[in-house]
């Protein structure tokens, strides 16, 4: 199964790689919320997620996640495109969306259009 | 979080309608320039938020991604805007511009500093560089600090070469760190930097003037003293008691102590940490500014500075008008455009065109486009002069005639610009006393 492997240290947040999905996805149109790959912000840190399959596993076996001092809830990470959380979901037509990696090879458009490496195919 | 809302909105100096009160936006980034909080604070608009999920239709999609990529190549075999930019942001340009004796020390009087201090070195000892770029930005030029300090935790910006020069060196301060938090401050507080900067070293001249002195300000403001001028500008944006006197302007301030020759601006607005004896071409463009003596309103220093398509010399004034006028039309037609003009450091403008052509569907020139600039600057021009600007303010302040430069690299220059505006308002199509035709 092809995986996108992320390094959150070059990410500069320019969300680039939102603009090549879209452009990629649907003609000639460029708009971020019909991507399928989201810029995340945690504090001055930026990380690409891509969109993943939204199963009822995920949300039954939920518990929370104590990373240093904080408590997370198991959403903060989850990626799925669930009814409950505003990206990964088109936003004219309410339909989810999933990453199908552009149909590899060669490798996804958000892979090859990353600015400074921070996406890789592995 | 992915955020669908973005906003700008004023600080607490726009509220008071503080005349150096700017816009910040929520990636606290300073946009727009001195006074224009002021007239969003005086209309009761605090903030103005954008959100929206339409999509934006490109003409020919593959002919757009096409050239999109030719261009990103172009940028990244630039050593300019593949190495430097990304590093360090325009706050390489610090150490270039110490070299030619243009950063200018103690309201432009001097030009000459102890270097250690500076530079790109000290920059990355004194902060955690983290590249953050605009949007579908290949350079990242802006700088956000990691929490290495308090003061920038979470939100902090590394002070660009706008904030280093204007808060620092010309106020005297050459400390890194403090310049950092001045930046922040202005960013929290809403003000624009190049004219806080400049109001402070205003205020700085007056003192060492004995104009005014220190107990009648309530504050010990002096050349050099970072910790008095963080304290200040805390206290202007309040704009109780003292500190009112304080925030109204490098322009006011000296007018109201009988020295206007010491406020260094035009058009009231504080110059850009470029002394314009040392550059020429920027000398120019800061006299005939429509927005005032801002350097980023045309890019000359591209060639002047850094001489990246062409080989010029700062100190000369041939051929420098044409250069002034290209570079303003291309930047009033890239920024009508919503794009950026520092990627010209590694491509050309005609470079541009068939990026806006398959995006827009359109069949525009390089000159046609640069036309739509020129007619972009006469409007802003015609408007300024039905506001009451006219050829009379085409000019520097007196001390760049006057004096000078006593040290550094371009010692004894004096500015040209009097030899160069006949031949710019020639080239404008312009009347020797600066009016644009009507039919323009």
């Amino acid at each position: 199964m092809p995986r996108i492997k992320i390094d959150h240290t070059k990410c500069t947040g320019c969300r680039h790689c939102e603009a090549a999905c879209s452009l990629n996805h649907v003609v000639n149109t460029v708009n971020p919320r019909r991507a399928r790959i989201r810029v995340m912000r945690d504090g001055n840190r930026y990380y690409p997620v891509i969109a993943g399959p939204f199963v009822d596993a995920a949300c039954t076996s939920k518990q929370f996640v104590v990373i240093g001092d904080q408590t997370y809830d198991m959403c903060a990470f989850c990626r799925a495109s669930c009814p409950e959380k505003p990206y990964f979901i088109e936003a004219e037509t309410g339909i989810p969306l999933k990453c199908d990696f552009c149909g590899i090879p060669p490798s996804p458009s958000c892979v090859r259009w990353c600015n400074t490496g921070a996406l890789e195919l592995v | 979080m992915a955020r669908e809302t973005f906003l700008v909105s004023i600080g607490p100096a726009g509220e008071k309608l503080l005349p150096l009160a700017n816009l910040v936006n929520d990636r606290f980034l300073s946009v727009g320039g001195a006074g224009i909080g002021a007239v969003m604070g005086a209309k009761n608009l605090k903030a103005i938020a954008v959100k929206g999920q339409h999509s934006l239709q490109v003409a020919d999609g593959s002919r757009f991604v096409q050239v999109i990529n030719t261009l990103i190549n172009k940028l990244n075999r630039a050593p300019l805007t593949s190495q430097s930019m990304p590093q360090w942001g325009t706050t390489f340009l610090v150490g270039l511009c110490y070299q030619k004796g243009i950063l200018p020390r103690n309201n432009f009087r001097s030009t000459s500093q102890p270097l250690k201090n500076i530079g790109t070195e000290a920059l990355n000892s004194a902060f955690a560089l983290r590249g953050r770029g605009c949007f579908a930005c290949p350079i990242a030029c802006i700088k956000k600090a990691d929490v290495k300090y308090s003061a920038f935790e979470g939100k902090g910006m590394v002070p660009t070469y706008l904030a280093i020069g204007t808060l620092g060196f010309n106020c005297g301060i050459s400390d890194l760190s403090a310049i950092g938090v001045m930046s922040v401050l202005c960013g929290e507080m809403g003000l624009d930097p190049v004219a806080t900067g400049g109001n402070f070293a205003t205020v700085m001249e007056l003192v060492e003037k004995k104009a005014v002195t220190p107990e009648e300000l309530k504050i010990d403001i002096s050349f050099g003293n970072a910790d008095s001028m963080i304290e200040a500008i805390r206290l202007i944006s309040t704009k109780k008691g003292y500190a009112k006197r304080l925030g109204q302007g490098g322009m006011a301030i000296s007018e109201s102590f009988n020295m206007p020759e010491i406020f260094m601006g035009v058009k009231g607005l504080s110059l850009s940490p470029f002394d314009p004896r040392a550059i020429q071409g920027m000398g120019l463009h800061f006299a005939t500014c429509n927005y005032g003596p801002h350097y980023l309103y045309s890019y000359t220093f591209i060639d002047e500075l850094l001489n990246v398509h062409e080989n010029l010399d700062p100190l000369e004034t041939q051929g420098k008008a044409a250069l002034v006028k290209r570079y303003q039309d291309t930047s009033a037609v890239v920024d009508s455009l919503g794009l950026c003009n520092w990627p010209l450091m590694g491509l050309k403008f005609n470079n541009y065109v068939p990026m806006v052509n398959s995006c827009l569907g359109t069949n525009y020139k390089a000159d046609d486009l640069l036309s739509i600039g020129e007619r972009i600057w006469n409007i802003e021009r015609i408007f300024n002069m039905k506001a009451g600007f006219n050829m009379s303010h085409d000019t520097l302040p007196e001390r760049f005639f006057k004096e000078p430069i006593p040290d550094g690299p371009a010692e004894g220059q004096i500015s040209r610009v009097k030899e160069m505006l006949p031949e710019y308002y020639q080239l404008r199509g312009w009347s020797k006393q600066g009016e644009p035709g009507l039919e323009e």
